[in-house]
């Protein structure tokens, strides 16, 4: 049979196919690879521009700010403090993560809501409480002064800063190691009693190593972000690293050295950050199981039932009763003296044009990366996809300072405008967006794409007409969330934000820096509010799992 | 489409006008990575017949069919449909253009879209008419269900959606990925019964893929065997049993007993006995005796090692010498463990292969 010869039918159908085909995979193909350099270009942007900015200074300079010893104090410092808010928090966290899962802790239920709740707290809102509580004019100095108290103890630098982030990120290690514990085999646990082990030696000999990897997880996630946390540490005046970069960018003439200092956060974050890599490939070797089909037994906590209910209702009181009782009080009290709250609704308004923005442009960056990385693969994907979970190790400060310099150096015209603030938050929160359309991507069936092209829809087609309605809660969700991580961001939209725009944010930090605590409290409670709603999410399906 | 009459309650049989267009593949090769997946496959498909694809996994089915379908590219070859050509040197139509209607293994039906909305995904906006689209789906039995999600239908049901979304564009040509694979036992038996006759109707050139020999035999009017990247041998059902190409086809499309043996002129001499061959000639040879060619007999030279009862017929393992045969028999055991019994040849002249 001579198939292969042409007849006219078949020239009618397959030239123009041909041509058609090479137009539309040169349109196509190359386009989302394209698209993908891009992004991983505006991602690696900051970064870039800081090696630019700071290779000005010659080698021989950067060396020497980077050894000098304002530098290796900076070091000791934010070191000190990452430690200490990582320590504290695990000390918190773990057992906290047991009794709530585990035990007949009274009111077991609430306490497994409410104690991941602190999360909902921005460290800067948090910060703005403790200060308006306990700081010089604030809450507790007023009541006491008819006494004749006029000191407290000092509220600002480390202790501080300490306080707050360990009340605000401990919820970092209680959520992964609760997870953890909800996926041990109980029958691990059934084995050792079997074999002559006691409770406690149990607990220690099959439970704990059990829970290393996720501990390790959580404790990489607080450290990181003390490291690149801003609000806490400007508000309550603690010398970190954040700090140093905005104060030197702000007070002094030689900038190159503001971006020195960030790019030596960056590697002291990047070091973090492949510590977690490690731990997390170790975690492999732990793998657990899927979990018994039976329920974990629950241990009885005997005569200390209620003092663990007590510590439980302390750092309730501590993390989210006070802060909240802070905040209220100072608004009735703003109200009182008059404090105008139309303020409030143009500053709700700035943050949500301006979080709208960066989480529309942040998910259209993010989908061709992410298509890229599920259905083509291969090492251009992978170098794409790799720079954009950059934005996951620079703190908001640097990716700001790097802007700011590009910005007024390279581009004026966009400098100071809406673009600068919008690109950095793209920066910021690519992995975000990333992980959630990567996620849904993952969860279509190549098969049905492929279903779609032999129905004769075109790559575009298919696209529009499959991939896109089912990837749709992915790609909604991850805007969801860039968009409420875009209201919370202090550092970017206060360096970056056009001047005259102050948002939710901006207005915290301002009015706590000048003390004027009424100011602050609605763009607080405003903020908190927002920050409730992806908690609630997160602790309900924890809850789903459960 | 026209509507003739009802056949049976499931299967109306309104006769969708497809022309079954001939399938034409040429020396297809194709390479993942370092792996030779395909190495020269060609294969034609007459006019509305059905071709199945039977191999152990690996051996390249899978991938020669989505070839076929445009979803795989090959590195050499050329595949015509119809007498259109899709691949080739410098010809390369991609799967929206091909007409090709396919049924993948797991059916992958778009869960965004109802059934409806399924069936008629592949028809242009024009065509996309209510009217069509239950005529498609009454077509496999399944009319009335347009508005349910393919979530909340059985796996048979599902099925059949894959088959009327996959016809009712009218292509020329149906690839079947392991159709039935996804379907327990009870039910797969049935659906492939309904599936068989409207392939038949329709007068559709198919070709699927299958890795059980009960289902290509019954689906395939012909068989093409697979291994290694390459057909072995493509045949109808019949010849295929009655005359394997090697002894690995014998015994991978049934029960086969590859005996040793030596061959005088037209007959050899085996562990059971004398048995006269095809092919004529001398030396050591590997005979193929299907256990239902062989007959059991009280007598000496062999022992019965066990007994398996499958109900229609008995299969005994017999060893005659330091060989054991299976020898099958249609009635109900009447030898038991260690009888002795004489094994004979009662079949037509045997295949036989070159020992070696």
């Amino acid at each position: 049979m001579e198939t292969l010869t042409p007849d006219p039918r078949a020239v009618g159908r397959a030239g123009p196919a041909r041509l058609g085909q090479a137009l539309r995979s040169a349109r196509t193909v190359p386009l989302l690879g394209l698209s993908g350099v891009l992004v991983a270009a505006l991602a690696l942007l900051p970064l870039g521009y800081l090696l630019v900015r700071s290779s000005e200074l010659g080698l021989e300079r950067v060396l020497e700010v980077a050894t000098s010893a304002r530098t290796r104090g900076l070091l000791w410092r934010t070191g000190l403090l990452a430690v200490s808010v990582t320590a504290t928090s695990c000390a918190i966290a773990v057992p906290l993560a047991w009794i709530t899962v585990r035990t007949d802790l009274p009111l077991r239920r609430f306490w497994v809501v409410a104690t991941a709740l602190p999360l909902a707290i921005p460290t800067y809102v948090g910060s703005y409480a403790f200060i308006g509580a306990l700081g010089p004019r604030g809450i507790l100095q007023g009541w006491l002064e008819p006494f004749g108290v006029d000191a407290l103890p000092e509220i600002y630098g480390f202790r501080g800063a300490w306080l707050v982030l360990t009340l605000f990120t401990y919820p970092y290690v209680l959520l992964t190691v609760r997870a953890a514990i909800r996926r041990l085999d109980p029958s691990l646990e059934e084995a050792s009693r079997t074999l002559g082990r006691g409770r406690w030696s149990t607990f220690r000999r099959v439970v704990i190593p059990q829970l290393r990897p996720s501990i390790t997880a959580g404790s990489l996630l607080v450290a990181l972000y003390t490291l690149s946390d801003f609000g806490a540490v400007s508000m309550l005046r603690f010398d970190s690293f954040t700090r140093a970069i905005f104060v030197q960018y702000r007070a002094s003439l030689d900038r190159s050295m503001a971006a020195v200092l960030g790019l030596v956060l960056v590697a002291v974050t990047l070091v973090v950050l492949s510590g977690e890599g490690l731990a997390r490939r170790s975690a492999g070797y732990h793998r657990l199981h899927s979990g018994g089909a039976r329920p974990a037994p629950v241990t009885p906590l005997g005569r200390w039932r209620w003092p663990a209910f007590a510590l439980c209702s302390a750092l309730l009181l501590l993390s989210l009763v006070v802060p909240l009782a802070v905040i209220v009080t100072w608004l009735l009290r703003g109200l009182e003296a008059g404090e105008p709250l139309r303020l409030t609704t143009t500053l709700v308004g700035n943050s949500l044009r301006a979080s709208a923005a960066g989480a529309l442009a942040t998910v259209v960056a993010a989908w061709p990366v992410a298509v890229l990385s599920v259905r083509r693969g291969g090492w251009l994907a992978r170098l794409v996809e790799g720079a954009c979970w950059l934005g996951h190790s620079l703190p908001g400060v640097v990716v700001a300072l790097s802007l700011v310099f590009f910005g007024a150096r390279v581009v004026p015209d966009l400098y100071q405008t809406h673009w600068m603030l919008t690109l950095a938050y793209v920066v910021l929160f690519l992995p975000q967006a990333l992980g959630a359309i990567r996620t849904s991507l993952l969860q279509i069936n190549p098969r049905v794409e492929e279903a779609s092209r032999m129905l004769g829809a075109g790559t575009v087609a298919t696209m529009r007409r499959v991939v896109l309605p089912l990837a749709r809660p992915g790609v909604l969700a991850g805007g969801a969330l860039v968009f409420l991580t875009c209201m919370k961001e202090l550092p970017a939209t206060l360096l970056l934000a056009p001047t005259g725009y102050p948002t939710l944010a901006t207005q915290v930090w301002n009015a706590t820096s000048e003390a004027f605590f009424a100011r602050a409290a609605a763009p607080a409670l405003a903020l908190v509010l927002l920050s409730s709603l992806p908690m609630a999410l997160l602790v309900l399906r924890e809850r789903d799992r459960s | 489409m026209t509507v003739g009459t009802p056949v049976d309650d499931r299967y109306a049989r309104p006769v969708l006008r497809v022309d079954g267009g001939v399938i034409d593949v040429r020396g297809v090769e194709k390479r993942f990575g370092r792996q030779d997946v395909l190495r020269g496959v060609d294969l034609h498909v007459a006019p509305g017949t059905t071709v199945a694809l039977l191999g152990p996994s690996g051996c390249g089915k899978t991938t020669l069919l989505r070839t076929i379908a445009g979803l795989e590219r090959p590195d050499a070859g050329t595949i015509a449909v119809g007498g259109t050509a899709l691949v080739g040197p410098r010809v390369w139509v991609p799967p929206e253009r091909r007409r090709i209607g396919m049924v993948f293994q797991d059916w992958a039906l778009f869960p965004h879209l109802d059934v409806a909305g399924n069936v008629g995904y592949g028809l242009p906006r024009r065509e996309r008419t209510a009217a069509r689209i239950e005529a498609a789906l009454e077509l496999v039995g399944l009319g009335g269900l347009g508005r349910r999600a393919p979530g909340t239908l059985s796996g048979g049901q599902q099925q059949r959606v894959a088959l009327a979304r996959a016809l009712a564009p009218q292509p020329s040509v149906l690839l079947l990925d392991e159709p039935f694979s996804n379907l327990d036992t009870a039910l797969r038996v049935q659906v492939r019964t309904e599936v068989h006759r409207l392939l038949v109707e329709l007068g559709i050139t198919t070709v699927f893929v299958t890795h059980d020999q009960e289902e290509a035999f019954v689906l395939g009017d012909e068989v093409a065997v697979m291994s290694g990247g390459e057909i072995v041998q493509q045949a109808t059902p019949a010849e295929l049993y009655d005359a394997p190409a090697t002894p690995w086809v014998a015994e991978f499309v049934g029960g086969a007993n590859l005996v040793p043996g030596r061959a005088t002129g037209a007959v050899a001499d085996t562990p059971v006995g004398p048995v006269p061959v095809r092919h004529p000639g001398s030396g050591p040879v590997t005979v193929l005796l299907r256990p239902e060619q062989l007959r059991l007999r009280a007598g000496t030279g062999a022992v019965v090692e066990l007994v398996e009862f499958y109900g229609h017929d008995t299969v005994y393992l017999v060893r005659a010498a330091d060989t054991v045969v299976r020898v099958r028999t249609s009635a109900a055991p009447t030898f038991q463990r260690g009888d002795a019994v004489s094994v004979e040849y009662a079949g037509a002249p045997a295949v036989s292969y070159p020992a070696g």
